[in-house]
């Protein structure tokens, strides 16, 4: 990895094995899971003590594939940014651009769950003068529960993360060692917090799953209401993981120099983005069926 | 162009782009101490060069368009006479599936967008590589994945004879049993997530890493068509990953949103499908004009492309307009005769900003010195059948008319006269103009110009019958038809084995470029054009070592910036 700058303040990149790798664990993820998903299609490989399923082994070690060249690359990404200071201001603005990108396709990605949940709300098979939303069975959970909890926890968890963010450029702009010290400090702490909070917002709502009435197979309401509610919650893991790594290069003093913290504020941008994307939950999702802003405006019984 | 003779092996010597390489082509060699099996991984399976990245693309889409010719030939040739020639009319509806698939995303995306837009937009913008190299790499080691995860689907129980929209019920549990369309839900996804990251790469690129002078309406053509196409992709493909989702979740974890039987609506699906659908045939579009733009302003001679500020507000308002129109593909599916005519009016405004297009080149050519290139040739072509595929468009996109139409012949001609007349005549032409920028060779002009007569004569003839029998109610996607409208199925049989025998002549003629070697010596373009502006050709592995330097004057003001001022807020 050396010239690593070019004179042009772009990367000059070396060969880099991870996309290679990441092609040859998304090839065997996918086939496995297709395969699992049909009935393993009868590969069993023995053991000394009994058979195992040989897609299953060919699913974890495709994710073992993946997770080891999906780390490599972040950690080369962290090398390159710390250690070897390739991230000049302009690699910066466009690594800062390119994830505000990469959730702006995110955000597209829930609205079409959103335009399904629509779709099924007001549309003609389910309500127009036919039918009921949430339908006749389903009983919906109230919002002013739970899931205002679950707001209440992702809402704080983002401003704490905020916090942290000022804290961490306070941190890396003050001269003074000690201030500079008590900074980082609050800024781990705030993290903290935030992570916490964060994990909390998951195990309740874990809690929800277990103890809700209907099901992923409970018709369209059921389908709608898991999918939306279940990618929410693979993104919250994942940013809670981004949240974590934050946290503990912020401890070992990765954002403590050039004024340069463009980890901790993608994943404040992605936390921030899951935030938005509860509320929205809450209003449309948990909200709406049971009357609590709309009612009459938007045709529903 | 002017070319060298073709002299055996002194005045380009390909394999000597090898030792001339030497110091460049990575420090792989240096660590090796020559070429080697490991400096040959090094540059090709983890490379983060956008030349060899495109180079990579251009090999991969030229190997899937011939698999997706092959396709077209078979189900011409299952359709040239009345009676089935396939005993299994699932294994045609798969072989439609596939021939559609493979073209759009294996042939036409990522050659346009992932071949020339790889290759020519760090040349244009004078950067040293792409924003996001090693994701670059990614995005096209994704698509031998994709390609092979549908490939794949087609071994296995059957395979998915579902058509390239996968509509359920029919690409439900009930229907598709078998693994063929989980294959197929995979690839489309895989190939889903390698667009949005070459597109990210795209945009970012094109917006943000351009000279301080070079403002953004003064960008090249084609770099603003693969801007606004990158961003139609990044909002447009979430949509279709997230179709696919719930179609995979309803045939394989008891959701039911297709399903009326849980209150769900097939349409639903056919709803999110082609809001990504319509946008993706605009980002098949777009890239083709961008190659068009510059093929005639070089070759028109002329300095600067007629109205070229209007022409990049009619490309992102084509863009815009195209998220706005899906319903154009669902008149048929009993919605509100109100909405009907929104979306009717909707997509004829769609012909303003094209009409302001293709009147802008058409005005660049008017005066010009039109050179005798191949390149013209296809561009012209595709002025022409472009135009007529776009007026067969306005045909249907008013509703009462596609009531009638809808699913019929007509349609396919439409979209194969803008496809592969609109599309592929721009992908030759941009292919003819920048192959000796891209291997230092040249084609023979005269075989090329004949090449692309037959090629013209060939898919005139397979797809200008198809306008009748749609007009005469031939369906699409069936094996068999009424004796009746045997004549122009035969006509159209035989322009597809005319266009294929033009793609053997085609390759014969790249094939024998490669082995005459006759070198360009000046590449006879004007000096507006960014990517020529260098010394010896194939362009050298990296680019200038330092950023541009530019000078503006705008009236009073004169401007003289490197490249994007550091950014100077806060912290970053």
């Amino acid at each position: 990895m050396f010239f690593s700058v070019g004179r042009t303040g772009y990367q000059s990149l070396q060969h880099s094995a991870w996309p290679f790798e990441i092609s040859l664990g998304v090839v065997g993820l996918a086939s496995s899971i297709v395969m699992l998903l049909h009935g393993n299609m009868g590969i069993w490989v023995p053991m000394w003590y009994d058979e195992v399923s040989g897609m299953v082994i060919m699913f974890y070690f495709s994710i073992f594939i993946l997770m080891h060249s999906i780390i490599s690359w972040w950690m080369d990404m962290v090398f390159e940014g710390t250690f070897m200071g390739d991230y000049t201001s302009f690699e910066r603005l466009n690594i800062r651009w390119g994830f505000k990108l990469f959730v702006l396709s995110e955000i597209f990605f829930f609205f079409f769950f959103f335009w399904a949940w629509f779709y099924s709300g007001i549309g003609e098979i389910s309500v127009k003068f036919v039918g009921k939303w949430p339908p006749v069975g389903v009983k919906a959970i109230y919002p002013w529960r739970v899931p205002f909890l679950n707001l209440l926890l992702l809402v704080s968890s983002g401003m704490f993360s905020q916090a942290s963010k000022w804290a961490v450029s306070c941190h890396s702009k003050e001269l003074d060692t000690k201030k500079s010290g008590h900074y980082k400090f609050a800024a781990l702490l705030s993290m903290m917090v935030s992570i916490l909070l964060g994990l909390l917002f998951l195990w309740v709502q874990s809690e929800e799953y277990y103890w809700c009435s209907y099901t992923i197979a409970d018709g369209v309401f059921g389908s709608s209401f898991y999918m939306l509610t279940g990618f929410h919650g693979m993104h919250v893991m994942v940013g809670l993981g981004f949240l974590l790594v934050c946290w503990f290069r912020l401890l070992w003093s990765h954002f403590s120099f050039r004024r340069s913290f463009l980890g901790l504020q993608n994943a404040i941008y992605y936390w921030h983005f899951v935030d938005v994307v509860w509320i929205f939950l809450f209003i449309f999702v948990y909200g709406w069926p049971h009357k609590l802003l709309t009612g009459v405006w938007l045709w529903t019984y | 162009m002017i070319y060298g003779v073709g002299v055996k092996n002194k005045l380009v010597n390909l394999n000597s782009k090898i030792s001339s390489f030497s110091v460049d082509a990575g420090t792989s060699y240096l660590r090796t101490g020559g070429p080697s099996f490991k400096s040959w991984v090094h540059r090709w399976l983890f490379s983060t060069n956008h030349k060899d990245i495109g180079t990579l693309y251009f090999i991969f889409s030229i190997w899937a368009g011939l698999m997706g010719t092959a396709f077209s030939v078979i189900i011409r040739m299952e359709l040239a006479m009345p009676g089935k020639m396939l005993d299994d009319g699932q294994l045609y509806n798969l072989v439609v599936t596939a021939h559609g698939l493979v073209m759009i995303f294996f042939l036409v995306m990522p050659m346009m967008i992932g071949g020339f837009g790889n290759w020519l937009i760090p040349l244009m913008l004078k950067m040293p590589d792409m924003a996001f190299p090693r994701m670059n790499n990614l995005s096209f080691w994704l698509l031998p994945v994709s390609m092979l995860l549908l490939l794949g689907s087609a071994y296995v129980d059957g395979g998915a004879g579902t058509g390239w929209t996968v509509y359920p019920p029919l690409s439900s549990i009930g229907f598709h049993s078998g693994c063929a369309v989980d294959y197929v839900i995979f690839s489309l996804h895989v190939g889903g997530v390698s667009s949005i990251l070459a597109s990210i790469n795209f945009v970012i690129t094109t917006s943000l890493m351009r000279t301080g002078v070079m403002l953004i309406l003064r960008s090249s053509m084609l770099a603003w068509c693969l801007g606004v196409t990158g961003f139609l992709l990044i909002v447009a493909m979430p949509v279709l990953a997230g179709g696919l989702t719930m179609l995979l979740s309803d045939r394989h974890f008891n959701t039911t949103f297709f399903d009326p039987m849980g209150l769900g609506d097939p349409i639903l699906f056919i709803h999110l499908f082609w809001f990504f659908g319509h946008p993706e045939v605009y980002i098949l579009i777009l890239p083709a004009f961008g190659i068009i733009s510059h093929v005639v302003k070089a070759g028109s001679s002329k300095l600067e492309l007629f109205g070229k500020v209007p022409m990049l507000h009619a490309v992102t308002s084509i863009g815009f307009l195209g998220f706005i129109v899906w319903g154009h593909h669902m008149f048929t599916v009993g919605m509100n005769v109100d909405s009907r005519a929104y979306f009717s009016t909707v997509t004829f405004i769609i012909a303003i900003p094209t009409g302001v297009k293709v009147f802008s080149w058409i005005a660049t050519l008017a005066g010009g010195y039109i050179k005798n290139w191949p390149m013209m040739y296809w561009a012209g072509g595709f002025l022409f059948l472009f135009t007529l595929g776009g007026l067969t468009g306005i045909i249907l996109a008013s509703a009462s008319l596609d009531v009638v139409l809808h699913d019929t012949y007509y349609v396919v001609a439409h979209f194969h006269y803008v496809l592969s007349m609109g599309a592929v005549f721009a992908m030759f032409a941009g292919f003819h103009f920048w192959y000796p920028l891209l291997t230092g060779v040249g084609m023979n002009p005269l075989w090329s110009k004949s090449q692309f007569f037959s090629m013209f004569l060939g898919v005139n003839s397979t797809f200008f019958p198809q306008h009748f029998l749609g007009m005469s109610g031939m369906p699409r996607r069936v094996q068999d038809y009424p004796d009746t409208m045997h004549g122009f199925n035969m006509f159209s049989s035989w322009g597809s084995t005319l266009s294929l025998v033009s793609l053997f002549l085609f390759l014969f003629i790249l094939w024998e470029s490669m082995l005459s070697k006759r070198c360009l010596i000046f590449p006879m373009v004007r000096c507006s054009e960014s990517e020529w502006g260098a010394r010896g050709f194939p362009r050298k592995f990296h680019n200038e070592s330092q950023n541009p330097y530019g000078m503006s004057f705008e009236g009073k003001n004169f401007r003289r910036w490197g490249v994007l001022k550091p950014y100077k807020a806060k912290g970053h």
